[in-house]
């Protein structure tokens, strides 16, 4: 019995290993070709491992662009991804309890109007949505990337709801009889137990808003506002692409991302009141 | 006096808690938004797609023209809908299951599972970077390790991904299902409020692996299912980077998805109208397949009232 | 858990308070003004100048440099932007929607598709506020609009589509290097042998538009596929070569020869991906200031690269090749300060000062005074000789002048149908025969001028 289950165990292991490997085998591609002379990064020469281990793109990479240095631009990214989450956070939170859990008249009706809010294709809208901030003047600032994070994003609204609806009713009530009222309903009993979701909303907006270029590229129209994803795109070009140093970039850009992963991964995955909830 | 104080507060109470009044305090930021980000544009691209509309200039009424001309004398955007169709009904499926899975999997209580969780997670990280572009021509270009694969089990010596109407959608539908992250996280956290004790009792009357796979996790998970199967079906209807910048809706428009059909029209041939209206017509088959879908809803999600 | 939601929620009230100066800090700060003395610009200091191009990093490097030249002699201020080359027409339309482009922009052989965000510079050159003097007639044309004269803008530099090829394969293979006036039928034998002997695709990157419009030229000779204003087709309607060359083309691919449509997309618009430059294709077809970065590459791996001329019909015929102006800086039709603007392109354009900084990046320069400088700085460049050479041969060739360089507003849309519906879809077996692609091309091509002209 006991040697079952280390041989179950064993391969367990070694599956999610290899399977792991392949996936992030691109991710490793990228990092391992940010150490490369550009020749051995495409074509024939190319190799998975670098025969010729060179860190100068990192410099390169970093001054690159015009005159302005990658600190400017990760400065941007984490003001517009810092905020932004945050704002997300804290909007679709109420939108999804209000939606979810209070029954006001109109619900159905803004229920559907936020699908339809999904549904709809990011190009039909962003020409109107261009013509709308420019005409407030607030191109060429962060207002049109931040203020609407902070007006509810449908995608986490709804992904929270699903949270929200599955929580037992039975908490409002004896919530009630605790003293509650509608409003510390939310702080306190609805916020702490949607925990999971709003670790994974935390998480997956960040890097959204960390990997969106459309926004930018449209909104942020001076180089001192570039983000991250903005600049390394500056590195491709139809006269010629800096691999070397875009990979660099990418690199780069990938730590903090990652990092809050790995910070919320151990909340993510102790779910201790997602489990003292139920039953 | 007192009498009439406290029927005051009373009243007051009544508003402020009133079930309408709490709705719309905190469903006021979608409110807003929806009103001036959403209604205000979409009425604007509504009525462009009636239009003749070169960007810079005045739209021109052309009534319903748009819309014949989509139907009866475009077959791109005909075969734009039909690719489409193809990349969701195969890649979103493929996406889902693999996220589920991988969850399921990663729920293995072990010292590792926050660091297995975390390399199946990066591939999500890097999103439609160029980068991942670049790997990902690389891996199944006609050198690369896929191919050279396939061909010592028998493949065709002229065989390749890229180069043939047939295959080339395929490399597209991997690398989105590649990145499930965000998938596995919800399905994850999903997982995480499955209360243990459900379990402890199946396994109590016996049930094995699989039958608690299917008689717990499955139902409980239901809602979060329908939530990950509409998300991917809207992402998959609106796909665009990686068709973009991995295939350019080649060859022979074999990935010109319907969004990137829509971006050719509005930004190349600046004919916004005209993509106005592509977008309405994917928007009406996106509220169909969606409504459809939540209309049977009921019929397999579970909530626990 | 709680702690962590508590924590956000504190940051959340904290960041919302921030929030405000946070937008205020973004307002840019001033940049230092200093005035050169003696110098003999207009006084503009203190204003602002808008300023938007496309291009890699180094273009970015190099043109902010000048544009920092700039700001230090004439105390004007330029705010600029730039993009990768892809995206900067959906920036492009959006501030064109939005009427907010900028004073002074980079615009391209499509600029009659933006014809009305143009601002003419006829009066600023008449004025002597841009100086042409030693600007040739011909490089002034291809920006000016045939029909009423008005010049759209003034050319960064030139290029033209060549081939380059890798001399090395050549010798292996026992094959003749290209001449000045190689034919199809020696490029298609070459290749083939080269195909042949290395197993390797011959090429990978072609231009179809470019070569079909240049075969129509040559084998009408003299017919341009648009006319030279770019108000109609010139050709006539015979689909003939247009058929032959299809068939060429396709037929090679289907060979082998040239690489298949896989190949073609995995290099994409990564010139520096291309076969060529890891010694396994011999040739590729480009623009010629894509030269430089390519060989760069090349050069990496032990190659070294050669230029050619686009294959002809007849030896004795005509190239159907022409020289045209890569991009241009042009002013926006309604910018508040055209003169500044008009200043501005005549220091970017004219200045030898500035254009030792850009080196001819975006295209061999136009000034003839300019040029002359930068060879006399650079004897030893062989890269940038070798350009400079290619582009003198071309413009030597007797029809380069007649040759088109009109790119009409439909010219995009044709472009792509032609490629992607006509040469893809007889290459994946949808037409019978070339002829019968070509025609349906042809029938299709005059549909999408009506859609244009309608407008």
């Amino acid at each position: 019995m006991k040697t079952k289950r280390i041989v179950t165990n064993v391969i367990y292991h070694i599956f999610v290993i290899a399977f792991g490997l392949i996936m992030i085998y691109p991710v490793v591609w990228m990092i391992l070709s940010s150490f490369k002379v550009k020749s051995e990064i495409l074509g024939a020469n190319a190799t998975f491992w670098p025969k010729q281990w060179i860190l100068s793109n990192y410099p390169d990479g970093w001054y690159g662009s015009g005159n302005l240095t990658f600190g400017t631009y990760f400065k941007n990214s984490a003001i517009v991804s810092v905020f932004g989450m945050i704002g997300t956070v804290i909007s679709s939170a109420m939108v999804a309890y209000a939606l979810g859990r209070v029954n006001f008249k109109g619900r159905k009706f803004w229920f559907t109007a936020m699908i339809m809010t999904m549904l709809l294709p990011g190009q039909v809208l962003m020409i109107p949505q261009y013509i709308i901030w420019n005409s407030l003047g607030a191109v060429g600032t962060f207002i049109p990337l931040l203020l609407p994070r902070f007006l509810g994003w449908p995608f986490f609204i709804y992904m929270m709801m699903q949270f929200v609806r599955g929580l037992p009713k039975e908490l409002d009530e004896a919530a009630m009889i605790d003293g509650c009222n509608k409003y510390t309903i939310f702080t306190r009993i609805i916020v702490p137990l949607m925990g999971p979701s709003i670790i994974t909303t935390v998480v997956i907006s960040f890097y959204w808003i960390w990997d969106d270029y459309m926004g930018p590229l449209l909104y942020l129209t001076k180089p001192e506002l570039k983000t991250v994803s903005l600049a390394i795109k500056g590195f491709a070009d139809v006269q010629g692409t800096n691999f070397g140093p875009m990979f660099a970039m990418s690199t780069l850009s990938l730590i903090p991302v990652f990092l809050l992963f790995l910070f919320f991964n151990r909340y993510l995955m102790d779910g201790v009141t997602a489990g003292s909830v139920k039953g | 006096m007192q009498k009439t104080a406290s029927f005051h507060k009373k009243h007051k109470e009544k508003f402020l808690y009133r079930d309408n009044t709490v709705g719309y305090i905190f469903a006021a930021p979608f409110i807003l938004s929806f009103c001036f980000l959403t209604l205000v544009p979409m009425a604007l691209s509504l009525y462009y797609s009636f239009c003749s509309y070169k960007i810079g200039s005045t739209p021109e009424w052309l009534g319903l023209q748009n819309y014949i001309n989509l139907f009866t004398n475009d077959a791109t955007f005909i075969n734009s809908l039909l690719r489409t169709c193809q990349y969701v009904i195969v890649g979103v499926p493929l996406k889902l299951i693999f996220a589920l899975l991988i969850a399921v999997l990663l729920t293995k209580d072990t010292k590792l599972q926050g660091f297995y969780r975390a390399v199946y997670y990066i591939p999500s990280l890097i999103g439609g970077s160029v980068a991942v572009a670049l790997v990902w021509k690389q891996l199944f270009g006609s050198r690369g390790p896929i191919i050279t694969a396939l061909k010592a089990m028998g493949a065709p010596a002229s065989f390749s991904f890229f180069g043939d109407t047939s295959w080339a959608f395929v490399p597209l539908v991997l690398c989105n299902a590649w990145q499930f992250g965000s998938s596995m996280l919800i399905f994850a956290s999903g997982l995480k409020q499955i209360p243990k004790d459900y379990y402890e009792a199946a396994e109590i009357d016996g049930a094995g692996v699989m039958k608690r796979f299917f008689s717990i996790t499955l139902p409980c998970l239901s809602p979060i299912i329908l939530f990950n199967l509409i998300m991917q079906l809207i992402s998959g209807f609106m796909t665009f980077t990686q068709a973009q910048v991995i295939t350019n809706g080649g060859p022979n428009y074999a990935t010109n998805y319907i969004a990137l059909n829509i971006f050719t029209e509005g930004f190349s041939y600046s004919r916004m109208g005209y993509a106005c209206a592509q977008s309405w017509v994917m928007l009406l088959i996106m509220a169909a397949v969606t409504g459809i879908i939540f209309k049977t809803s009921s019929h397999w999600t579970y909530y626990e009232n | 858990m709680k702690k962590v939601l508590s924590l956000i929620l504190a940051i959340a009230i904290f960041a919302t308070m921030a929030m405000v100066p946070a937008f205020a800090e973004e307002k840019a700060e001033g940049w230092n003004n200093v005035n050169a003395e003696g110098y003999t610009y207009p006084d503009y200091s203190g204003k602002t100048l808008t300023f938007m191009w496309w291009g890699s990093d180094t273009r970015a490097k190099l043109t902010t440099q000048v544009i920092e030249l700039y700001e230090q002699k004439t105390g004007i201020k330029i705010d600029y932007q730039y993009y990768d080359g892809t995206t900067y027409w959906t920036q492009f339309q959006a501030m064109m929607a939005a009427g907010t482009l900028p004073d002074v922009f980079q615009m391209g052989n499509n600029w009659a598709t933006y014809y009305d965000t143009i601002q003419p510079l006829n009066e600023y050159i008449d004025s002597g506020l841009i100086d042409t003097t030693a600007i040739s007639a011909a490089m002034l044309a291809t920006t000016t609009n045939q029909a009423n004269g008005d010049v759209t803008g003034i050319s960064n530099g030139t290029n033209a589509r060549c081939f380059a090829y890798n001399p090395a394969i050549f010798d292996e293979c026992g094959v003749a290097y290209p001449t000045d006036n190689w034919t199809w039928d020696e490029f298609a034998a070459a290749a083939r042998t080269i195909t042949e002997k290395t197993g390797n695709p011959a090429i990978t990157t072609l231009e179809y538009q470019t070569l079909i419009y240049s075969y129509v030229s040559q084998y009408t000779e003299g017919a341009n596929f648009y006319a030279m204003d770019g108000s109609d087709f010139d050709f006539g309607g015979d689909t003939t070569s247009i058929a032959k060359i299809m068939d060429l083309l396709v037929n090679l691919m289907k060979e082998g020869v040239i690489g298949d449509y896989g190949v073609q997309n995995e290099i994409g618009t990564n010139i520096e991906a291309d076969w060529i430059a890891t010694g396994d294709a011999a040739m590729i077809m480009l623009s010629s200031n894509q030269f430089q970065a390519l060989s760069n590459v090349a050069a990496e791996n032990g190659i070294s690269l050669k230029l050619a001329t686009l294959p002809r019909v007849t030896a004795d015929g005509p190239s159907g090749m022409l020289v045209r102006s890569s991009q241009q800086l042009s002013i926006y039709a309604n910018s508040e300060q055209k003169e500044i603007a008009a200043d501005f392109i005549n220091f970017f354009e004219n200045s030898i000062e500035a254009n030792e900084i850009l080196q001819c990046e975006r295209g061999v320069s136009i000034n003839s005074d300019v040029l002359n400088a930068l060879i006399a700085d650079h004897p030893d460049d062989t890269v940038n000789n070798e350009i400079y050479a290619m582009i003198n041969l071309i413009g030597s060739f007797p029809d380069a002048a007649n040759n088109s360089p009109a790119e009409p507003t439909a010219n995009e849309e044709i472009t792509n149908v032609l490629k992607q519906t006509y040469i893809q879809g007889l290459f994946y077996g949808k037409y019978a025969s070339a002829q019968e692609a070509a025609d349906a091309f042809w029938a299709e091509a005059q549909q999408i001028w009506a859609k244009y002209e309608a407008n």
